[in-house]
Formats: C-alpha cells, structure tokens, sequence
C-alpha cells in the first residue's frame, strides 16, 4: 500500500530562512508605532475614484453619490500597462506556437537536434542552414 | 477599525511563503504560483496603506500590479511550455545550461 510519506531527506534551510524573515518582519512591523488608520469614510464611493484616477478624470464629476475621493490622474500608467499587456500576449503566443506542419518552434533548441550550425537565425528551426 | 499593523503581518507571511516556494520547490509551475504569492503580499501592503493614510493611489496600483502579474504569467507559461517541450519535464533545476 502506497500512501502519502514526509519527505525527511530534504534541506531544513530553505523553511528557516522563510521562518526567519518571518519573525524579522513581524518583530518590525508589531514594534512599529503607526497612528490610527485615517480610512476613506463610509460614504466613501471607492469605486468610481478608482475609475476617476485611472483615466485620469476627476472625481467629483464622476460621483453622483457619496464622497468622490481626488487622486492624481494615472492615465500614462494604463497606456504602458495596456501596452505591456500586449506584449506579453505576443511573446506568450510567440512562446508557443506551432508550425503549420505540426512541428514546435524551439526557442532553445537542446543538443538532440542536429543543427551544424549554433547560431539559430530562422528562430531554431531544425534543418535549413546548409543555404 | 483593524490596525495596518495585522495587515503587514498577514502580508509578510504571505511573501514568506512565496519565498519558501521558490527556495524549495523544482516544478516550474509551483515556481510561479510561489512568485504569485510575493507579488500579491505586495498588493495587500499597497491596499493597507492606502487605507491608512485615506488615499487612493495604492489601490490604483495594486491593480496595475495585477495587470503586471497576468502579464508575468503569460510569458512564465510560454516559458514553462518551452521547457517541457525541450527537456520533457518542467524541473526548473533540469534547465542549467544556456545552449542551443
């Protein structure tokens, strides 16, 4: 019968060093002196200022009800985050596609392909570079 | 109302956990849910902090972090494909040379 064992072959260190931290972290942050939190108020519309600050709108035209909080316009930030989304999305799919003919596009090709050459000029593809 | 304090508590160990992922763990996949763990401890001390001073800015940017992380992810799974398909597995101990 097989069941789930602890593995006791393992280093002990990685957990103490996280255990460690821990109490740093903790030894700080309990013996630090921060007022009271100043909290946004209950009639606060979180919401709509957060959507205000994102675009860079402000907030008192947005909130209809309850108190609009101000904050500086971040409208330059989403653009670089829109296009950084954007990116990524590219190099994911570049990541991972497949050729037409079923055959992976290797990135980083290991040393089972035979390719004379090392430089992968046409994005390591097996075969190809005799011309 | 709950002091910032607990909240930083909470967020450290949450980071430490993430930590403790990354320095253990060899599957690519746990790998990036651990450094999930430290982006998000990240987030929750934004979040605490702008609670504490009543300003909205760290909220604002915990969102973008979060844009940031599924950005992250994206290429970490191109990557964790990657690996798999050349080493057919995703044992990020097994990647220890740069070739070709």
């Amino acid at each position: 019968m097989t069941r789930p064992q602890l593995k006791t072959d393992s280093s002990l260190w990685p957990g103490v060093a996280a255990i460690g931290l821990f109490v740093v972290f903790a030894a700080t942050f309990l013996t630090a002196e921060l007022p009271d939190p100043s909290g946004f108020g209950a009639d606060a519309a979180l919401m709509k200022s957060i959507g205000a600050a994102m675009f860079g709108l402000e907030a008192t035209n947005i909130v209809s009800e309850g108190t609009a909080i101000s904050s500086e316009s971040f409208l330059v930030v989403f653009e670089i985050i829109d296009l950084v989304l954007v990116a990524a999305l590219v190099g994911a799919i570049m990541l991972a596609r497949r050729e037409e003919s079923g055959e992976t596009v290797t990135v980083a090709a290991t040393a089972d392909t035979d390719e004379s050459s090392s430089v992968a000029a046409d994005g390591g593809q097996s075969g190809g570079d005799e011309a | 109302m709950i002091p910032t304090q607990y909240y930083l508590l909470l967020s450290a160990a949450v980071f430490c956990i993430g930590v403790f992922g990354v320095l253990t763990r060899r599957n690519a996949l746990v790998f990036l849910m651990s450094v999930e763990l430290i982006l998000n401890a990240a987030n929750i001390n934004l979040v605490a902090f702008s609670l504490q001073y009543g300003n909205l800015s760290g909220q604002v940017f915990s969102l973008f972090t979060m844009a940031l992380a599924a950005a992250e992810v994206a290429v970490g799974l191109g990557i964790v494909l990657v690996l798999y398909r050349n080493f057919s597995d995703v044992d990020v101990t097994e990647a220890t040379t740069m070739r070709w």
